[in-house]
């Protein structure tokens, strides 16, 4: 909260009370969304992309395409490791035979 | 990597608040436009900040607590892995919007504080988050529930708000000693105030009677159960009334029912002190019936010095049958002047078809000695009588010097002897 308000300003206690209750709500809010479409689609993994298609829905369109990146971004981090690794597994193999 | 951003990010904030003080010293249309400017500049910003993002471990937002309210939403169904840390991200921004909008809330209240109100107010101007009202209204429930002060130990108060608040440990015990009585139901109205008139300054704790009650003390003795009473100790602090019947009028006077107010005082012989019973019945306000009788009070910082002749009567009565009878409180036939710590006008009536009876609190007398402690007393308190009736609807009239009172017929008189005729007495 503190980085979305500039230095002079101040929150208080009972603000940071009411947007943490409101964060719970937003989450089950959009777990739910994306729930439903999975179940409707008879599929059994809710994945970003539900979720980016129930913040969509919902009304959060300013999120789509800030998530969109973050979800890209964070996939190729995760993926990044084992595709270092497999390289580096090709590497000693080659230099084995 | 990651500072280089945050630092970044800083100059852009300091640009924005430059451009909102620039912003604020023009009119309130260009404003709103300039609200928007500022919400597009809010989110270009989020872009850059997550296209700058190097190390995704860093959260501002417990992942393990989004990822239980995930599992426990999702139920049976599984998730991927970039779930948790996907609607952890998804929530940082979301607090970071309302966060914004808050502010800018606060900024047009030119606060610099965001205010709890100032988050309900971003909630409702903005569509998108009308899945939150629910919250919002269970937030404020919570946060509100204690709309009265605790009563002090002096100060006998009954809380008169709705039954979902919580009533003082004191009042309690009162309640507890009143198995029949009802809580103050929260259907139960006080019109505005009138304007006053004479305004007398008479500190009268209100202890609201349930209907059943006061039905009983009536049925006891009349078929036409016409008084009710007000518990009126004498020397009851102003600040202690003012307190309690203040908030009183201030949570219940939400709708324009009127309520009849009688005053019943009765007092222990050779007693200084006055306690009168108020009984809240509801009924439309007439004044042009001939036997109601609209009483006003108003607020005071006074106190009652009343003494009481246990053969003196308060009278109700459009016929003035207590006229004759009446001390410097009597009332009038058709008005009352006096003052209360509290704003409320009463109306009357003689005959019980025309009462609506509701549903309040009432002191019994076992609960007398009760208030005696409780009370502030410049006399020495004196133990009641047990038991009740319409007979009991007495005032020393000789004895009662109300000081704020004027010589005008009061209704208070009125009220309680009303009942007195009616019963026969």
């Amino acid at each position: 909260m503190r980085r979305a308000v500039p230095d002079n300003g101040k929150i208080a206690k009972d603000a940071k009370e009411s947007v943490q209750e409101c964060v719970s709500e937003f989450i089950s809010f959009v777990t739910s969304e994306a729930s439903d479409k999975c179940m409707k689609e008879k599929r059994k993994t809710i994945s970003g992309e539900d979720l980016i298609w129930s913040l969509g829905t919902l009304g959060f369109e300013e999120y789509v395409e800030a998530l969109k990146h973050y979800l890209k971004l964070y996939r190729e981090v995760s993926i990044k490791p084992p595709s270092v690794f497999s390289q580096s597994c090709l590497l000693l193999h080659s230099k084995v035979c | 990597m990651h500072k280089v951003s945050v630092i970044y990010l800083s100059r852009f904030e300091k640009e924005e608040m430059d451009h909102r003080i620039d912003i604020h010293s023009s009119s309130r249309m260009p404003m709103l436009v300039s609200q928007q400017e500022m919400i597009n500049n809010f989110w270009r910003k989020r872009q850059v900040e997550i296209k700058a993002i190097q190390d995704f471990g860093d959260r501002a937002i417990p992942m393990t607590r989004v990822r239980k309210i995930i599992s426990n939403k999702k139920g049976k169904m599984m998730m991927t892995f970039e779930t948790p840390s996907f609607l952890t991200k998804a929530c940082e921004i979301f607090v970071q919007e309302i966060a914004f909008r808050a502010w800018m809330c606060a900024k047009s209240h030119h606060r610099n504080i965001v205010l709890d109100s100032d988050i309900a107010e971003a909630i409702a101007s903005t569509k998108s988050y009308d899945f939150l009202d629910d919250v919002l209204n269970a937030h404020k429930e919570m946060h509100h529930s204690f709309p009265y002060p605790k009563p002090t130990k002096k100060c006998h108060q009954i809380n008169l708000s709705s039954s979902s608040h919580q009533v003082p440990t004191h009042q309690n015990q009162l309640l507890e000693l009143i198995p029949q009585f009802t809580r103050y139901p929260p259907s139960v109205h006080i019109p505005p105030p009138m304007p006053q008139k004479n305004v007398h300054c008479i500190p009268l704790p209100l202890a609201l009677i349930s209907h059943e009650v006061s039905s009983v003390i009536a049925n006891a003795s009349t078929p036409a159960p016409t008084v009710n009473g007000i518990i009126l100790p004498i020397g009851y602090k102003a600040k202690c009334i003012d307190r309690s019947f203040g908030n009183t009028t201030n949570n219940i006077v939400t709708s324009g029912v009127m309520n009849h107010l009688q005053v019943l005082t009765r007092a222990p012989p050779n007693i200084p002190s006055i306690y009168c019973y108020t009984n809240m019945v509801s009924s439309t306000s007439n004044t042009n019936q001939e036997n109601n009788i609209h009483v006003e009070v108003a607020t005071t910082k006074s106190t009652i010095h009343a003494s009481i002749d246990t053969n003196t009567t308060i009278g109700v009565d459009g016929d003035q049958h207590q006229h004759e009878e009446r001390t410097t409180t009597s009332l009038g036939m058709n008005s009352v002047h006096g003052s209360l710590d509290a704003q409320v006008s009463i109306v009357s009536s003689r005959t019980g078809s025309d009462i609506n009876w509701d549903e309040f609190e009432m002191l019994d007398d076992c609960l007398l000695p009760e208030i005696d402690k409780d009370i502030l007393m410049d006399e020495e308190p004196t133990p009641l009588p047990n038991s009740m009736s319409t007979d009991d609807l007495l005032l020393a009239s000789n004895m009662l010097d109300l000081e704020t009172l004027s010589h005008e017929p009061y209704l208070l008189d009125d009220i309680v002897s009303g009942a007195r005729t009616n019963n026969g007495c």
